[in-house]
């Protein structure tokens, strides 16, 4: 099986560090998402994997094959790495077909194209050179290519970032899809942390170089290792708080703690609670917070309202609405939350 | 580092195929760009040679008198004007063409490029030879500016098509008239091609020798030639102050800041301005430019042709072997030019380290070597150290080659920097081989690159006459050499044949280019130094 084994990988370009100390294990089979912001390293650790670049030291290792150790390194073209860069970066002068059939024996190409055509959904778009092919049919043909040669791992590089919204979404579905029924290991870069959540079996959170966090989108979103993490996937609150026991004092009142098993000191925490988690309501209500509304932000669905709490600390909160709510600026209401919130004791 | 290994990688067999890291990356096409660069700058070396064996007696004798002095300024003043000249003519024809609803504009933009295929020599000759009274700067300066405004306009309207148009609207909707937003906007975009085109005008005003002879204006490049036939140390001491003189120009380029070339695709084409009531004189200028560079001097070389058949038999004996030998020359030179060419292109493609872009720099500094003066090292370095190689055709491909390599390798330049190296990172990632690789995906994203720097260079061999004059065997003739001879003993009719060949033969490479510019996605520039 094809795990990916990532150990205290360094790299620097000059003076510029970009990857410091990366430890990753990427499960046979499984898709993992690499989540950052610009900068912080995703894709030289694609390039890294795939053999383009050369690692300062560590080691990077494919079901336990060796690939580069920081002092000698297997060549890209015999590492048996599919590689969906950007914007696909198709061969311009080469059809949908030529495109697919590169990697592969003269005999086997036809036979071996087409069925990858029917598998991307591209049937009959064969003969069609990149620019005569949409966006989002590019990067299916740059799917179908990397997967051709029949790869123990694919790396996605940002797939979807040139394409617009709604066809982001289904590409990404659709790509998943493919991705498990070839039973590849595949890791995926992006700066999007829905795509992440919705497609990945695993994320790990990339920042300044370092792997900050690592797990499944739900233990990740409901249970960070740290602030940090908890601030890169999804909207965090962080409040401060009073730990007593399993449960913590703060700006919105007595909240029951998710504590995992540890035992953690008393004394001052902070806490974690996402938009979901907090309740607006327009009247007074038993152990809710009044609050001033700062501002609504509307989503269609639902929307994003920032409120301060009436409390000396003066914390805003971001709380998920409804969307048929309307709030005014400047508007009273009642802030409630429903446990268990997440603590880490300063 | 073992111990920081997991068990599974300790487990794993001796890890098969681990590859010493790093060698071969690139590296051997450095130390090949490198010999190329030392080959193309060894006429510097040889010129240096030449002067220091002439003695400081001899260069003290000949620089320091006021003829020099008279030399210099006719050379700067003529430089200057033709510039000027090409720059003016060169953009305002460019703004014609792609920023202005002109009728039939593919037509005109093939037709305001073809002047280059038209030798300045034979263009020198059709004035001289129809208003004998023409001679001196104003010839000189019309006649070059005829002949080489082209070089300005190709680079202004491929930057003009690729600057986006919604800078210019921008400067519309902040308020900005149209003469302002040219002014401010649009010109500052192009800068660096006009720049750049200026800089291949002025080189070629400095080396160019037969329209001067003909018009009988003394440059420093005159000089130099007729002082060969006497004294060629002297010559070899003229010849120190004109390279300076083209270092110098070629140094402009290098020192103007090239900031406002930012390659981005154009989003949608430019908003074209309707001529209106400026139709009827923009054509009127256009046709009264084309009937100057192209018709007039065609058609006097056709009226020479016809004189001859009803006077003298037509010399038209060797018309067939001078054509045969300008081809094979120019087919020699412009593919020793590109391949020479494409592993510099290459040195900066993976990576563009500093020295790097050093060394791909130092290669445009045939640029500004005369024909003249390469010729005259190559002569020097032959009855030197290679007396075998002394009057052989081997000598002038490697002048046409060590000349041209620049143009070949701005041609490739911008291929290469449309075929993004990412392109061959996922050709490996598929498992092909490096060699492969470049074959099946580098190469023929450069194709057209290397195909339009041949066509170019191939232009400028067939119509050169100066390093063809000093290097052709002795019994060699090419159409160049040919229409020089006849023309000289002042056969006008019998020079004739061999000029409308010479404009044939270039017209078709000018034509691939004019088009090939014109589609837009080749878009060469000169890389400033």
């Amino acid at each position: 099986m094809s795990t990916i084994e990532l150990l205290g990988v360094c790299k620097s370009f000059g003076a510029t560090r970009v990857l410091s100390d990366v430890e990753l294990t990427v499960p046979a089979g499984s898709i993992t998402a690499v989540l950052g912001a610009s900068g912080s390293g995703k894709t030289t650790m694609l390039r890294l994997i795939a053999g383009f670049e050369q690692l300062d030291s560590g080691s990077i290792a494919i079901a336990g094959r060796l690939l580069d150790d920081g002092q000698r390194s297997v060549r890209p073209q015999q590492r048996g790495v599919g590689y969906v860069p950007q914007d696909g970066a198709l061969f311009p002068h080469l059809t949908a077909l030529g495109n697919i059939g590169f990697g592969l024996a003269r005999k086997d190409r036809e036979r071996a194209t087409r069925r990858l055509l029917e598998l991307v959904g591209l049937e009959g778009l064969e003969r069609r050179y990149p620019h005569e092919l949409s966006g989002g049919q590019q990067q299916r043909v740059a799917l179908a290519r990397a997967l051709a040669i029949e790869p123990s791992v694919v790396l996605l590089d940002e797939p979807f970032s040139s394409l617009d919204a709604s066809l982001r979404a289904e590409l990404g579905r659709d790509v998943a899809r493919i991705l498990r029924a070839a039973a590849t290991t595949s890791v995926l870069v992006t700066h999007d942390q829905n795509e992440a959540l919705a497609l990945a079996d695993q994320i790990a959170v990339l920042e300044d170089g370092r792997v900050v966090a690592r797990d499944d989108p739900r233990s990740l979103y409901r249970d960070p290792p740290d602030l940090l993490a908890a601030g890169s996937i999804g909207e965090a609150n962080v409040l401060m708080g009073e730990r007593h026991g399993a449960r913590a004092r703060c700006a919105l009142g007595d909240i029951a703690l998710r504590t995992n098993g540890h035992r953690q000191p008393d004394g001052p925490a902070r806490l974690l609670l996402r938009p979901e988690q907090l309740t607006l309501h327009l009247q007074a209500t038993a152990e809710a917070t009044r609050a001033t509304v700062l501002e609504l932000r509307y989503h269609g669905h639902d929307g994003l309202a920032h409120v301060v709490l009436e409390h000396p600390n003066r914390e805003t909160v971001l709380a998920r609405v409804s969307g048929e709510l309307v709030l005014e600026r400047g508007q009273e209401v009642w802030v409630q939350a429903s446990g268990p919130a997440h603590a880490w004791t300063n | 580092m073992s111990e920081a290994l997991t068990p599974s990688i300790l487990a794993a067999p001796a890890s098969q195929k681990l590859r010493r890291r790093r060698v071969g990356r690139g590296r051997a096409v450095v130390l090949l760009g490198l010999c190329i660069a030392v080959f193309l700058l060894s006429p510097l070396a040889l010129l240096a040679i030449d002067a220091h064996s002439a003695g400081w007696g001899e260069i003290h004798h000949v620089l320091f008198r006021a003829r020099s002095y008279l030399l210099l300024r006719h050379t700067v003043v003529l430089t200057l004007l033709v510039a000027a000249f090409a720059a003016t003519l060169g953009v305002a024809t460019a703004w014609c063409t792609e920023r202005t609803r002109l009728p039939a504009r593919r037509v005109w933009t093939v037709l305001l490029v073809l002047p280059i295929a038209i030798p300045d020599d034979v263009v020198g000759y059709a004035w001289h030879t129809t208003f004998p009274g023409m001679s001196g700067l104003m010839a000189a300066t019309l006649v070059m500016t005829l002949g080489t405004y082209p070089l300005v306009y190709l680079p202004v309207a491929a930057a003009l098509r690729r600057s986006d148009p919604a800078m210019q609207d921008t400067a519309y909707s902040l308020g900005a008239g149209r003469l302002r937003t040219f002014l401010r906007i649009t010109l500052p975009l192009i800068r660096t091609a006009v720049m750049g085109g200026c800089v291949l005008v002025a080189l070629t005003t400095i080396s160019e020798y037969g329209t001067f002879e003909i018009v009988r204006y003394q440059t420093f490049t005159t000089e130099v030639f007729t002082e060969f036939q006497f004294n060629s140390r002297a010559a070899s001491a003229l010849s120190v102050p004109l390279v300076c003189l083209a270092l110098l120009v070629l140094a402009v380029d290098g020192i103007v800041p090239s900031r406002a070339a930012t390659r981005i695709a154009p989003s949608r084409a430019a908003v074209r301005a309707r001529l209106r009531w400026l139709l009827a004189p923009t054509l009127g200028a256009l046709m009264t430019l084309v009937a100057f560079a192209i018709v007039f001097p065609i058609g006097i070389v056709v009226y020479w042709m016809a004189q001859s058949q009803h006077t003298t038999l037509p010399a038209a004996a060797t018309l067939g072997q001078a054509t045969w030998n300008s081809l094979i020359y120019s087919v020699l030179g412009a593919s020793a030019a590109v391949v020479l060419a494409l592993p510099v292109a290459l040195v900066s493609f993976r990576r563009s380290t500093r020295p790097r872009r050093m060394l791909q720099s130092g290669t445009y500094i045939p640029l500004a070597l005369p024909g003249v003066v390469v010729a005259l090292s190559l002569v020097f370095f032959a009855t030197r150290y290679a007396y075998s190689l002394y009057q052989t055709s081997f000598l002038l491909i490697v002048a046409y080659a060590i000349m041209h390599f620049p143009l070949a390798l701005v041609c490739i330049r911008a291929s290469a920097a449309q075929a993004p190296a990412r392109l061959a990172d996922v050709g490996l990632s598929l498992g092909r081989g490096p060699f492969v690789v470049f074959m099946r995906v580098t190469l023929p994203q450069l194709l057209p690159g290397i195909l339009a720097g041949f066509c170019l260079v191939f232009l400028f061999a067939v119509t050169e006459l100066t390093a063809t004059l000093l290097l052709a065997p002795i019994g060699v003739q090419t159409l160049a050499t040919q229409f020089w001879a006849y023309q000289s003993e002042v056969s006008y009719g019998a020079a004739a044949p061999y000029a409308l060949m010479i404009i044939v033969l270039a017209a078709l490479p000018a034509v691939v280019l004019a088009l090939w510019f014109d589609r837009g996605r080749f878009q060469p520039q000169l890389a400033p130094l």
